[in-house]
């Protein structure tokens, strides 16, 4: 059960970002997207709002596909991965230098 | 203010189509777009370069101004009114220019050049996205090491608002905290963006580092290093007295529980401080100091 505070209806979502019910669908089949049901009627968590924008960034500003985005989320988690770690070796570095 | 060559800018020579130029700034887009580029501030500034090329070259009239003025751009302005002036001989006198606002772009403001050629147009291409969710923010504080030895309380102004910021000790370098709620705006009921900070922590202690915990070195003289003794050393906060054993090595290193850096959100909790013993031999021997050590030297060689 999600909390009501946080989410926000399909229909709303569909409305200001101009995008059809078939394309949220969609990206809920490619497990970009969650999309929860309460009472039958579909709702979309608030926290994954900054992940839906930037989904619709790169596919209306890069024309990149369903499945293409999600091997670029795949492939920014590792980048995000990489960079904490570089980041705490760098740190680790410094006792080295001068 | 410098003239920008548009055409470099996206790779592209003047007699470039409309789709070459469309080709090519999606081919650069596709490299250098923000949500492909965390935390990459040099890709975001090509990102706004290509934008602002794309935005002139484009656009048919805006293209057009462009290729005309050239570097003459400073001028264009007043050779465009000139112009107008000799079409419309006779008639009123010409209107003031009406001025664009500047246009708030998300990819960031266009250049100086731009802005005096084509004033603070928005782009109308129409891809970016108006928000629902507010932006997140990002912002960099730079705070020295002592800073965060302790939690402090800090006022941050961003984008005009101030925040009373809780900083919590033991923050690490490059470490980045969400404030919930303090981004951008959200637009008809949507939730405002986060703020991000990322932290910069400069040292300009005598300690080093690392993790939680920090690395100093002390000073031995030779003869607390082999008689052993008392010595005091500095801790971040503070100095402590240390036993030394006899016969100590030079670089020996003692953990020190408890008197390294703060771990970070657990009150109380900290980690060691390691100090490396470091030998320091005396200088400027008197003759009395020389005959001594040789003695010692030949009680060492003789048995």
């Amino acid at each position: 059960m999600m909390d009501k505070e946080n989410y926000i209806s399909l229909l709303t979502i569909c409305t200001y970002y101009k995008v059809e019910m078939d394309f949220i669908q969609e990206l809920n089949e490619n497990d970009l997207l969650e999309i929860a049901y309460q009472e039958k009627k579909p709702y979309i968590d608030s926290s994954v709002l900054v992940r839906l924008e930037k989904i619709l960034r790169l596919h209306q500003d890069l024309q990149i596909n369903l499945p293409g985005i999600g091997a670029i989320f795949n492939l920014l988690d590792q980048v995000d991965d990489l960079q904490s770690e570089n980041q705490a070796l760098k740190n680790r570095l410094k006792v080295y230098e001068d | 203010m410098d003239f920008i060559d548009y055409y470099s800018v996206l790779g592209i020579d003047k007699s470039a189509s409309e789709a070459d130029v469309k080709k090519a700034y999606r081919k650069m887009a596709r490299k250098y777009h923000p949500d492909i580029n965390p935390n990459n501030k040099e890709a975001e500034k090509k990102f706004k370069e290509i934008n602002e090329a794309n935005e002139v070259l484009s656009k048919p009239e805006n293209r057009k101004k462009y290729d005309k003025y050239g570097k003459d751009w400073k001028h264009a302005e007043q050779f465009e009114q000139a112009e107008r002036q000799q079409q419309s001989q006779g008639r009123a006198r010409s209107q003031s220019q009406n001025t664009y606002q500047g246009g708030d772009f998300e990819g960031g403001d266009f250049s100086d050049f731009f802005g005096s050629m084509f004033g603070g147009a928005r782009p109308a291409g129409g891809s970016r996205q108006s928000r629902f969710r507010g932006q997140d923010f990002n912002a960099e504080l730079e705070l020295d090491l002592k800073d965060v030895y302790e939690t402090h309380k800090r006022t941050l102004t961003v984008n005009g608002k101030n925040i009373r910021l809780t900083i919590p000790a033991g923050v690490a370098d490059g470490q980045v905290i969400k404030i919930g709620g303090y981004g951008g705006q959200g637009a008809n009921g949507g939730t405002n963006g986060d703020l991000h900070i990322k932290f910069s922590i400069k040292n300009t202690t005598p300690f080093k580092r690392d993790g939680n915990n920090l690395l100093a070195t002390a000073d031995l003289d030779i003869y607390t290093a082999m008689l052993g003794g008392d010595i005091t050393v500095d801790t971040f906060n503070g100095k402590v007295k240390l036993k030394v054993a006899p016969e100590t090595e030079n670089g020996t290193k003692v953990k020190l529980k408890g008197k390294g850096f703060p771990v970070y959100k657990k009150e109380g909790v900290f980690g060691d401080l390691v100090i490396t013993y470091q030998l320091v031999l005396p200088k400027n021997l008197s003759e009395a100091e020389k005959e001594l050590v040789q003695q010692l030297a030949k009680l060492r060689n003789d048995g």
